[in-house]
């Protein structure tokens, strides 16, 4: 538990060595990032709270492997070594032994503060803490915790072993040594890192909010037809249009996200939820998941 | 058929280039002749014979109301003017001339390689025929034509524009860099283009012409154009036109990936 002081300023030094990584919560966020970490050849200890939770994750995971092996992007090899790369625990003080700790619990700021505290009273002062964190601040998690120095955000995207980028969310008191080792930790996933202050949405959800958001005003004045806009944005190279993509997303996510931007923006009329997104939920039309949302699916 | 265009980069190249390709008889003029002294363009008599004119000025309402006076001046008021709807409605644009009926707006996006898709809009005071001869005339370049509401930028060029809006106000907050937007928002999102590069193609002042004219058509603060957007303007920093945008445009384009 004795801290790697730097003799120069006194604070924590990050370990940049290590070959374990704990990721807390086994819900899809987590599960993505274990698969991808596991499948790079690091020593994976997954946590949550019930171990049913975690060997179901661990099953889901292997499928997801197994899928990657069929599909010829993972050899045999590296996907038997990835399985047998976990560790399975509802301890945290265990995850917190791990040379870099992930957090992927649920998006509630009392849950994820009350996690990091039990972490950092665990876990050697120099390992460093990352939350996969879509909307809460960099800040108020770090702030659970008494090693600013080495906390930052790692939000990766959905599904997180397939999508290369993960956005890199500095605190106020992130060293540069944390972001540093991160940015190797993310390379070393065959992935892409950007870095980004700590702000609402950071980039992604901020910069893709007029996406959506202009596409409801449109459908809202009677512009035109969801499907006109769609094909209308799609012949730009989008791979999908907006109404298309949020029946794929589920309007209920995407409206939570609109809100949840909107709200830490303390009301900026730019990030406005629109009624339609409202109603949608409402009349239970959520998209693909419900087979019914901008449009009709056939049924599974 | 003979086409006439008159506009300013990329649009009068872009636009220029998709009628050749279709066979068309082109003449691009760009906005700068047309604010000389056109009297005695040497290629009059080619000018005259216009099926259809195109207009891709996103400058001013002064200027804009200059190019529409030049083709009142020069063609009979049944040629066809098509007006770019993207910094103005079409209502708007035609409000100066005295043969509104054979005005229509549309909407084009450069890069326009493969889009496909032109955005069509009449005015209050655009004649049916014009709109079915517009949407007639599009389909000869193998474009189809999607009717839509008229008002500044109508689907496309606002959504986007609101895009880069946001993108550069995220740069304005030093969020993170441009370079690291583009990528975010490439790779997060599979975006076609970062829009920060996107804007660099279209011209800034394009892109600042189209949130003011979303600004001043519905008065909502949602339209607001970033600061870092019209200072850049200011600056001179136009995008691939002036080399410097929100990228410096030789290196961009060596290292092969702009839009």
């Amino acid at each position: 538990m004795a801290a790697p002081q730097d003799p120069q300023s006194g604070m924590n030094r990050p370990n940049l060595s290590f070959t374990t990584v704990a990721v807390i919560g086994s819900g899809t966020m987590g599960r993505g990032i274990a698969q991808a970490a596991a499948l790079a050849g690091y020593q994976v200890t997954l946590c949550d709270i019930a171990r049913d939770l975690l060997t179901a994750a661990l099953e889901q995971i292997s499928v997801s492997i197994d899928d990657g092996v069929r599909r010829g992007k993972t050899s045999e090899a590296v996907a038997a070594d990835a399985k047998a790369a976990f560790t399975l625990t509802t301890s945290l003080a265990e995850a917190a032994q791990a040379g870099l700790v992930i957090e992927a619990a649920p998006e509630t700021l009392d849950l994820k503060q009350s996690i990091f505290r039990q972490l950092d009273a665990a876990a050697p002062s120099a390992t460093i803490f990352a939350s996969n964190t879509s909307s809460l601040s960099i800040n108020a998690l770090a702030g659970a915790t008494q090693r600013g120095d080495c906390f930052l955000g790692l939000h990766f995207f959905n599904p997180a072993h397939l999508m290369k980028l993960v956005e890199v969310i500095s605190g106020d008191d992130t060293s540069d040594a944390t972001l540093a080792a991160a940015e190797a930790f993310v390379a070393s996933l065959g992935k892409t890192s950007v870095r980004c202050k700590d702000t609402p949405a950071f980039i992604v959800n901020r910069v893709a909010r007029p996406f959506y958001g202009e596409a409801f005003r449109l459908l809202g004045e009677d512009a035109a037809d969801v499907e006109t806009i769609d094909r209308l944005v799609e012949s730009l190279g989008f791979r999908m249009g907006p109404f298309r993509l949020i029946d794929l997303i589920g309007c209920d996510i995407n409206f939570a996200v609109t809100q949840s931007v909107y709200d830490a923006y303390f009301g900026e009329p730019r990030y406005r939820p629109h009624p339609i997104q409202q109603r949608m939920v409402q009349s239970g039309r959520l998209g693909r998941k419900t087979g019914v949302g901008f449009y009709r699916y056939e049924e599974k | 058929m003979n086409v006439v265009i008159i506009g300013d980069t990329p649009f009068l190249e872009e636009i220029a280039g998709l009628c050749v390709r279709a066979g068309h008889v082109v003449r691009a003029l760009t906005v700068d002749t047309i604010l000389g002294d056109w009297s005695d363009l040497e290629y009059a008599t080619d000018l005259l014979n216009a099926d259809v004119v195109i207009e891709a000025c996103h400058r001013s309402r002064r200027t804009r109301r200059q190019m529409v006076s030049f083709v009142e001046t020069v063609y009979p008021p049944d040629t066809l003017l098509l007006v770019s709807a993207l910094t103005a409605s079409t209502t708007a644009i035609a409000s100066s001339t005295s043969a509104p009926q054979r005005i229509v707006g549309y909407g084009l996006l450069p890069p326009l390689a493969d889009t496909g898709m032109v955005e069509l809009a009449a005015g209050l005071n655009s004649g049916k025929d014009a709109l079915q001869q517009a949407a007639a005339f599009w389909r000869t370049v193998g474009y189809e034509a999607a009717v839509v509401a008229d008002g500044p930028g109508l689907v496309r060029g606002r959504l986007i524009a609101c895009i880069i809006n946001e993108a550069a106000g995220a740069l304005q907050d030093r969020v993170a860099s441009a370079a690291d937007i583009d990528t975010a928002m490439q790779l997060g999102t599979n975006y076609p283009h970062g829009p920060l590069a996107w804007a660099d193609h279209l011209g800034l002042d394009v892109v600042l012409a189209i949130m003011t004219g979303l600004y001043e058509e519905w008065g909502e603060d949602r339209y607001r154009p970033a600061p870092l957007l019209r200072r850049m303007v200011l600056a001179g920093r136009l995008g691939k036109k002036t080399h410097h945008g929100f990228f410096r445009w030789k290196e961009i384009t060596e290292k092969g990936d702009s839009p």
